[in-house]
């Protein structure tokens, strides 16, 4: 899977903020995100019982298989960022799930953007989440770690002290909104704080059997 | 795919018939599935890369749904996995194989004798799951690329007329998906495919409401 998405095509011009910063790459729209929005415009006025929004790491998760018997929306596309997000969360809204789980940003990370850049995208998503989505229940998970030994790709190395940042600046917005935090650190990470080599081949992205301890670790805390 | 060569029982003396199947995304696959649940009236779609392509589950949603599809699988490969998959007594499986069977040019006759052993083990494995043999779609050969120049749909007609028959002989049901996804010239639709054998995830939609129009799902 393509994971550096090609700037040129589809920029789109960075918002007021970047012109404090050197250059902000807002950009989302890739012929694989076009091509999942595609399919998701088709299916956004069917009801879901849980909905899951991310990147790869959520697109790749077969959650209906993990939760049979319930309507389950994965809302993952490889490659995405907090922008392509924000981008996408009308429809989203539409299909008003009854719970939402929300990983992103370290698509965000790997492009090098500023933290207080991905957290001020992650207020505007949770703004327009809750206000769109009053009732839903809506869990914002902890950016994973990465293991960087198995990492094959140069611009994902060394950015802990960044998912690190980023949560931390996550977890105040998750109370401001009265929202679920979830440090799924607890689950993923080894002693050093790195994803368990056992969870991944590539240093990012999850094995099979990392969804169904997911999956049992979201049972467990009450959240599924 | 490291290219073996293993001649069949069916072919010796013929032509090598290239066989294989266990490739690292089929087992990687196959170890997937293993983790997953057992699931009770499992609606199972099962076939290739234009299978596992499809997000089933997004749109029959609630339904106990399996992706069984394992891109660069052939017949050869859904043999030798089938068992599993009967094991759990389905309630229907939507089964599409072949176009890679074709691609590394397997003679029709023996990807043919494959369906008859696949319908063989669904038979005495679970009898009452409702088997629906789905046509091989077409190609578009206008902008087919270049790994599946093999691919004809002289062939793909060939391999289909077969399969309407053997569905006949096993009480199964066919469909033929070229009602939906060929257009006047028998090539699949443009509009659909970004490569002239693959479908957009965007066309999955079509395929499960023409299906439920035959009332199979």
């Amino acid at each position: 899977m393509k994971r550096m998405i090609l700037l040129a095509a589809c920029a789109i011009p960075a918002f007021a903020f970047a012109q404090t910063v050197p250059k902000i790459d807002s950009s989302y729209a890739n012929w694989y995100y076009e091509g999942r929005m595609e399919l998701y415009n088709q299916l956004n006025n069917k009801p879901a019982d849980i909905l899951f929004l991310g990147n790869s790491i959520t697109e790749r998760g077969e959650w209906h298989e993990l939760l049979p018997g319930k309507k389950i929306a994965n809302r993952g596309i490889g490659g995405d960022n907090t922008f392509g997000v924000l981008a996408r969360l009308n429809g989203v809204i539409q299909q008003k799930p009854k719970k939402l789980f929300l990983l992103i940003g370290i698509n965000d990370i790997g492009r090098g953007l500023p933290t207080e850049v991905i957290l001020n995208n992650y207020r505007r998503i949770l703004t327009q989440l809750t206000q769109g989505l009053p009732k839903t229940k809506i869990i914002v998970q902890s950016v994973l770690p990465m293991n960087e030994a198995k990492l094959p790709y140069a611009y994902l190395k060394n950015k802990a002290d960044k998912i690190k940042a980023l949560n931390e600046g996550i977890v105040p917005l998750a109370k401001e909104f009265n929202l679920t935090y979830l440090n799924l650190h607890e689950l993923f990470a080894d002693e050093k704080g790195e994803l368990k080599a056992d969870y991944t081949k590539d240093g990012i992205h999850l094995e099979p059997v990392a969804y169904v301890d997911w999956v049992n670790w979201l049972k467990q805390h009450k959240q599924l | 795919m490291a290219a073996l060569l293993l001649a069949t029982g069916f072919t010796a003396g013929a032509q090598a018939v290239d066989s294989t199947y266990d490739n690292n995304h089929y087992k990687e696959r196959l170890a997937l599935f293993a983790k997953m649940p057992k699931q009770k009236k499992a609606i199972v779609f099962l076939g290739n890369s234009i299978t596992e392509a499809g997000k089933w589950n997004e749109i029959l949603p609630g339904q106990p749904v399996q992706n069984r599809g394992i891109s660069g699988d052939n017949s050869f490969g859904v043999i030798a996995r089938l068992p599993e998959i009967v094991a759990q007594k389905p309630s229907k499986i939507f089964l599409m194989i072949g176009v890679n069977d074709l691609k590394r040019e397997v003679p029709v006759p023996v990807i043919i004798n494959n369906y008859r052993r696949i319908a063989g083990i669904i038979k005495q494995g679970s009898p009452k799951t409702k088997v629906v043999l789905q046509s091989v779609l077409p190609v578009n050969d206008t902008i087919l690329i270049e790994a599946f120049k093999k691919v004809t749909n002289a062939n793909v007609t060939l391999l289909n007329n077969a399969l309407e028959q053997i569905a006949r002989e096993n009480g199964y049901t066919y469909v033929n998906l070229h009602e939906a996804f060929a257009d006047e010239k028998g090539q699949l639709k443009r509009r659909e495919t970004p490569d002239g054998l693959h479908l957009k995830v965007s066309s999955y939609p079509q395929w499960v409401e023409f299906l439920r129009s035959k009332k199979l799902l």
